[in-house]
């Protein structure tokens, strides 16, 4: 097994590596940018090393820079997370040059998977079913406009280089093509450094479904379940689950067998996904595949009762995969709800500050995994989620009302979060049935936030003149711990960040 | 005499006396208009959360986000709302502010411009998308909080912004 390990990354994620290696005895080494110092994952590792400015160009995307860390604290291995340099074959030939082992599959499979337009064509010649599409970047507006004529609209506009909704436009007529096409452009360049964008026909009404598998360096591959993530704003999946509800046997096996002929078909080794348009009738098509860990591996390892990391550790110092087919079979249903740093009653705005709250949920068959504490600082720098729970549930109604409990204890302030809308989709007529599609969020309607009940305004207001009026007491009271009441704080954090 | 306040939830007016304040018991004396009532509570307040049981044993419960000083941000449950405190003797003196009525667009979060989409002597509707900023990665419209015409463009494309900064002013519709 490794000794150390570097983990090339930051927030949840870096903890969940820096779990895994901790539990196999291997040492951890955290990299962090200015604005990490403090951070839970660079005050959680072994060793942590700071790697440049707030920037992520300028720290955790410099390749050279966490190569340097990697030599000069003695790490064998270099677990890259997902985001940020996951997916960068270049990163993982350098890697290799240096000595050091990648926790993920090779620079090759990397490239036919991650140039979207080239994983099609390798997907075709592999007999993996694709969505009508360009082979090529679409270079001009007209091109674009022609193709799209052909086909038919709705279209949808993906950056060749990228995944994670970043440069995807979905279009449903010609007069709004050009502008979505510049958007697109716009947004795969600053996201990917990249301006390239191919575009496919849009499947109306589609669920999106992926299989997680799992690759060993002797040429075995395991697919370990489904998961639907359907539910999703601006291509930005909010909620998973795992087994997919309401999926025929026969489609499920299917799938799992396509997903890891795709994989095979690069000679794919580590934990990937295979993600799938699904159609009403459950026809599928190979919509791309992320060849690294993905944000909602973990409704996967609470479904099966599987720990995917431990397995990637294992795998990439050449072990044998831990389990057989046969012995995946999930244990229950698992759900993921991604908390955002953002206010989806006000268009989703991001919603960055002080988290002067943070308490999470406890309780059996919950778990959180987050990446703050309560005083952190959730910065515009870096992506808005902040954190992940996840619930199991004998069944899924069982989950749902787990979910449902444990959304109800999360205690958040400082900043607005999403609670309140994955609530309000939990509760939706659709998901509360299993049968829902990618347009879920759009046809639930804009989410409005919930007024302040004036049935409990003398509990509320009492409670909010108390906190003014103890405050003053305080603060005449010498040695008193005038920091703990809310005005003080608030004082404190006005003065750090200038106003709110 | 306890300390007086006026304060407002959903833009109700209603003034609470605290009558007693020892230790977490409190017995606040709230005016809703003709309904005076004594209620007899006990809070706590731990960080920026607060729980709120009455005599009857109910209990309620949030958080507050922010605040300046009168307004205070506050969840409850899923329900978020402002709840403005502020002593008597302010509020006779007009010490209330009266909000700025949507002309001026802002935006709550640090950003960059990406685009600006209306120009000077231009009229927009509510709704409608006047700026683009992009934060956490992510490109964001900003809408008009009102119908009127553009009177002030204080930003250009490429500008970063702080969070509040008043980047355009909307005036009356021509």
């Amino acid at each position: 097994m490794f000794q150390k390990v570097l983990i090339a990354n930051r927030g949840e994620i870096a903890c969940r590596v820096i779990r895994a290696c901790r539990k196999l005895g291997i040492a951890s080494v955290a990299v962090y940018s200015d604005a990490d110092a403090n951070a839970v994952h660079a005050t959680m590792a072994d060793e942590a090393i700071r790697i440049g400015p707030p920037p992520s160009s300028e720290s955790y995307l410099v390749g050279e820079r966490i190569l340097e860390v990697a030599k000069q604290t003695g790490a064998d291995a270099i677990h890259p997370g997902y985001g940020f340099l996951s997916e960068n074959a270049d990163f993982r030939e350098a890697c290799e040059a240096a000595g050091l082992a990648f926790i993920g599959p090779s620079a090759s499979a990397m490239r036919l998977m991650g140039e979207k337009t080239l994983a099609r064509r390798t997907m075709i010649a592999g007999g993996v079913p694709v969505v009508p599409g360009t082979a090529e970047p679409i270079t001009s507006p007209d091109e674009l406009v022609k193709w799209s004529r052909d086909v038919g609209f709705p279209v949808m506009l993906k950056a060749a280089a990228g995944g994670g909704g970043k440069g995807m436009r979905i279009v449903e007529s010609e007069a709004d093509l050009a502008t979505a096409f510049e958007g697109a452009r716009r947004e795969a360049l600053s996201s990917f450094g990249d301006d390239a964008v191919y575009v496919e026909k849009a499947i109306v009404g589609p669920r999106h479904i992926e299989v997680q598998v799992l690759a060993d360096q002797h040429g075995n591959v395991v697919y370990v379940g489904d998961r639907e993530c359907s539910v999703q704003r601006r291509h930005q999946k909010v909620i998973e689950e795992a087994p997919a509800p309401n999926l025929s046997p026969e489609t499920r096996k299917a799938m799992g067998e396509m997903a890891c002929n795709a994989a095979a078909t690069v000679s794919y080794e580590g934990a990937g996904t295979v993600e799938c348009l699904v159609d009403a009738e459950e026809n599928f098509y190979f919509l791309e595949m992320n060849t690294r860990l993905q944000v909602e591996h973990c409704v996967t390892e609470e479904a099966f009762g599987v720990d995917l990391v431990e397995a990637q550790l294992r795998v990439a110092v050449g072990e044998p995969l831990p389990w057989t087919q046969q012995e995946l079979v999930p244990s229950g249903h698992a759900l993921e709800l991604r908390l955002y740093a953002e206010d989806p009653g006000q268009n989703y705005l991001p919603s960055p500050g002080p988290l002067t709250v943070y308490r999470p949920p406890q309780g059996p068959g919950i778990r959180v995994d987050d990446g703050v504490r309560e005083g952190d600082t959730v910065s515009s720098l870096y992506d808005p989620m902040i954190a992940k729970l996840i619930v199991l549930g004998a069944d899924r109604p069982a989950a749902i009302a787990r979910a449902r409990a444990a959304l109800r204890e999360y205690d958040v302030a400082g900043i607005r979060t999403n609670l309140g809308l994955l609530d309000a989709v939990l509760v939706s007529e659709p998901f509360a049935r299993g049968r829902y599609t990618t347009g879920l969020l759009s046809e639930l309607g804009a989410y409005e936030t919930p007024a302040l009940p004036n049935d409990d305004l003398a509990r509320i207001i009492a409670a909010l003149a108390v906190d003014g009026r103890s405050d003053r007491a305080g603060a005449g009271r010498a040695g008193a711990p005038a920091a703990t009441t809310g005005w003080a704080q608030d004082a404190i954090r006005r003065s750090l960040t200038g106003g709110l | 005499m306890g300390a007086r306040y006026v304060t407002w939830l959903n833009d109700r007016e209603v003034t609470v006396e605290l009558v007693e304040l020892e230790g977490a018991r409190v017995v606040a004396r709230i005016e809703d208009g003709d309904d005076v009532r004594e209620h007899v509570l006990n809070v706590r307040r731990s960080g920026g959360t607060w729980v709120a049981r009455d005599a009857g044993g109910t209990v309620s419960r949030g958080t507050v986000v922010a605040r300046d000083e009168q307004r205070q941000s506050i969840t409850h449950g899923f329900a978020f709302g402002e709840v403005r405190v502020i002593n008597e003797r302010d509020a006779l003196l007009g010490g209330a502010d009266a909000g700025a009525g949507g002309g001026e667009v802002t935006v709550a979060m640090p950003g960059r411009v990406v685009k600006v989409l209306a120009a000077v002597g231009e009229s927009v509707e509510k709704g409608q998308s006047v700026l683009i900023i992009e934060a956490m990665k992510m490109e964001n419209d900003v809408r008009a909080k009102r119908d009127g015409v553009i009177t002030a463009i204080h930003v250009s494309e490429g500008d970063s912004v702080e969070a509040d900064r008043v980047m355009m002013e909307i005036g009356e519709p021509s």
